[in-house]
């Protein structure tokens, strides 16, 4: 009966070295191509769109619109009419300039316009409707 | 040398930034002067106005239009001086994805900035 001995090599770690520099490649790229996911309070599956190209840019104001007419900004769910005292708490922490909205696609148009009316009302603002970018629908 | 702890915490930071990265490419339409047909006209440019109705269907000037009508009445409109303002009329039962469909049909008519309306009354 032959028993292999575990040979100098297979006792060191020198055979896990290839996996180790997959791992890193694997690392790397997650940590160069990925952006953080941003934490919605709620779920919100915003329309595709084609063409439209803005730029998400720093630090803009979150405004969710979710199914049911359901209205967060940034983490935080309120009402309707609590929306234009919550964006200029916003603009009292120097974050002025840019609302984006993230509508959800089934949303009807009644509660966008209610949306961007109590945006405008705040402050004037830059209004943006988000989407999500496909290559082709 | 063990390399065992080395790997067990690249694959902890490599499994971080798989749960925690996105790769969903967002972009935004910039949406312009909105509120009630009235209150908003006030420079001298004619408006053209796609009115959506709540079945999704289009009206320009109350004729009932395909999309690629659409698109060929806004391309010939791009042509024109006076150049209109674009304007989007929905009503309030329209979902945001026909809004966006029809505000994706105007961006590639090359308009690149149309305003959204809400249909009075």
């Amino acid at each position: 009966m032959r028993i292999t001995l575990p040979s100098r090599a297979d006792r060191t770690d020198a055979h896990l070295i290839p996996l180790i520099n997959v791992v890193f490649l694997l690392l790397i790229f997650f940590m160069l191509a990925g952006t953080f996911k941003t934490p919605e309070p709620f779920a919100v599956e915003v329309p595709k769109s084609m063409s439209s190209d803005g730029d998400i840019g720093a630090d803009p104001t979150w405004v969710y619109v979710g199914v049911g007419g359901r209205l967060a900004v940034d983490q935080t769910e309120v009402g309707l009419a609590d929306l234009p005292r919550m964006l200029r708490v916003q603009a009292g922490e120097g974050r002025v300039g840019r609302v984006l909205i993230k509508a959800d696609a089934q949303v009807g148009a009644g509660r966008l316009f209610e949306v961007m009316t109590a945006v405008q009302a705040s402050a004037p603002q830059a209004i943006e409707l988000v989407t999500h970018h496909v290559g082709s629908r | 040398m063990s390399l065992t702890p080395l790997i067990d915490v690249v694959f902890i930071l490599l499994l971080f930034f798989m749960l925690a990265s996105s790769f969903v490419e967002w972009s935004s339409f910039p949406l312009a002067a909105t509120g009630d047909r009235q209150s908003t006209a006030v420079d001298d440019a004619p408006q053209l106005i796609i009115a959506l109705d709540s079945s999704g269907g289009l009206r320009y000037d109350g004729i009932a239009l395909t999309e690629s009508d659409v698109r060929r009445v806004v391309s010939a409109a791009l042509h024109d001086r006076p150049r209109p303002r674009f304007v989007v009329r929905a009503d309030a039962e329209v979902t945001v994805r026909r809004i966006v469909e029809i505000l994706d049909l105007l961006s590639q008519a090359g308009v690149t900035d149309a305003a959204l309306q809400r249909t009075a009354g």
